[in-house]
């Protein structure tokens, strides 16, 4: 299909979506005015239920928590797949990456983000680690401060190199964390059972309203779903580094092995 | 004036759409899937919202007070995780797109090597 014919093509297809989706929308509760049953009882009964002051993490974290274990799953599955995708061939070393031809050279890190990438990983790392063990009271919540904490471990990398970074971080103990994380949620969940309860059931003490240790299991679920998240989003990202640099290292060895035959 | 938030979602929706269909590019093609993801959290986000309420956060808050609906915000936060994870799905296949054929170019891929 030419490319001005399938532009019109969608053109058209896409007014008549925009037609049907707009009569759909104009059922819909205006703006501003929305009165759903689940969450305005949730706003009045949870806070007096369970003492965290979040509803959105006791949402997540309790009330529907195996949803939240779902999706923890779903971030482990998808990390499982990219580490397969991206696993190293045979055939990739016979590749010569364009810049490691001769007279080619990449810059060096600048000297601001050097400076930045040493000053800030501690801060970030404390703002994230806040979000996770504060997710009961105030905005926030694992998933967030996992993320959080591992963008400041990837700035490592931004501020120096690869060799680097993959000497301060192991691989071996992110992977025991996100083991960690995901077996915690999980037997938590099951420890619910021995006490005649159902799964993922809150059975720690709910405490006083707005002090620290409230809310039962959602600050302990938080802080395991922070500890998988954080390991599984480093792997991640180590996970295209590596298909990135090394990869291309070994080809470049592979290169200058077969130069001096 | 009332129907403005779900004009800008279904506008997000369709222009990212737009860019897929199109895209030269399989990088391209996954940013313009995050702006589809986007306008479904925006649509998800937009539905609890109540006039003159507070975020579903009582830490200041009299137990009474008006707040917007937490169900939607929870739910936001698992398409936030799944869109992320997607992308990062997504990401990996065009590198290996880009192994096998030497292109990111989507209408060149359908080419077969045999």
């Amino acid at each position: 299909m030419k490319p001005a014919f399938s532009k019109w093509v969608f053109i058209v297809i896409a007014a008549a979506f925009c037609f049907l989706i707009f009569q759909a929308v104009k059922g819909l509760n205006k703006f501003g005015e929305y009165n759903g049953i689940y969450g305005v009882t949730l706003n009045k009964i949870a806070v007096t239920e369970r003492a965290a002051t979040n509803v959105v993490s006791t949402v997540a974290f309790d009330y529907r928590a195996v949803d939240t274990m779902g999706e923890e799953f779903i971030l482990f599955a998808s990390i499982a797949g990219i580490s397969l995708l991206l696993r190293r061939r045979h055939i990739e070393e016979e590749e010569i990456p364009e810049e490691d031809l001769p007279g080619r050279t990449s810059p060096d890190t600048s000297d601001a983000v050097k400076v930045f990438g040493l000053m800030y990983p501690g801060f970030i790392f404390l703002f994230g680690a806040y979000m996770v063990l504060h997710a009961h009271l105030t905005p926030g919540g694992g998933f967030q401060g996992g993320v959080i904490i591992a963008s400041a471990v990837i700035l490592i990398y931004l501020a120096s190199d690869y060799k680097r970074f993959s000497s301060i971080v192991s691989l071996k103990k992110l992977e025991k964390i996100e083991t960690v994380g995901l077996s915690g949620f999980i037997l938590t969940g099951i420890y619910a059972f021995f006490r005649g309860d159902s799964f993922l059931y809150n059975f720690l003490p709910y405490g006083v309203k707005g002090s620290y240790l409230s809310g039962g299991i959602i600050l302990l679920l938080n802080i395991f779903v922070g500890l998988a998240v954080s390991g599984g989003i480093i792997l991640l990202a180590n996970e295209f580094l590596e298909q990135t640099i090394l990869l291309r290292e070994t080809r470049a060895i592979v290169r200058r092995g077969s130069k001096k035959k | 004036m009332n129907s403005i938030p779900y004009l800008v979602t279904i506008w997000l929706f369709v222009i990212g759409l737009y860019g897929i269909v199109r895209s030269r590019n399989l990088i391209h093609l996954v940013n313009c899937l995050t702006v589809i993801q986007s306008s479904t959290c925006l649509l998800l986000i937009m539905i609890g919202y109540r006039t003159n309420a507070a975020a579903p956060v009582f830490k200041n808050l009299p137990e009474d007070a008006k707040a917007v609906d937490p169900v939607v915000q929870a739910l936001t936060l698992t398409d936030v995780v799944v869109g992320a994870v997607v992308i990062a799905l997504l990401l990996a296949i065009a590198i290996q797109a880009h192994k096998q054929f030497n292109t990111l170019d989507p209408h060149k891929l359908s080419a077969m090597k045999g």
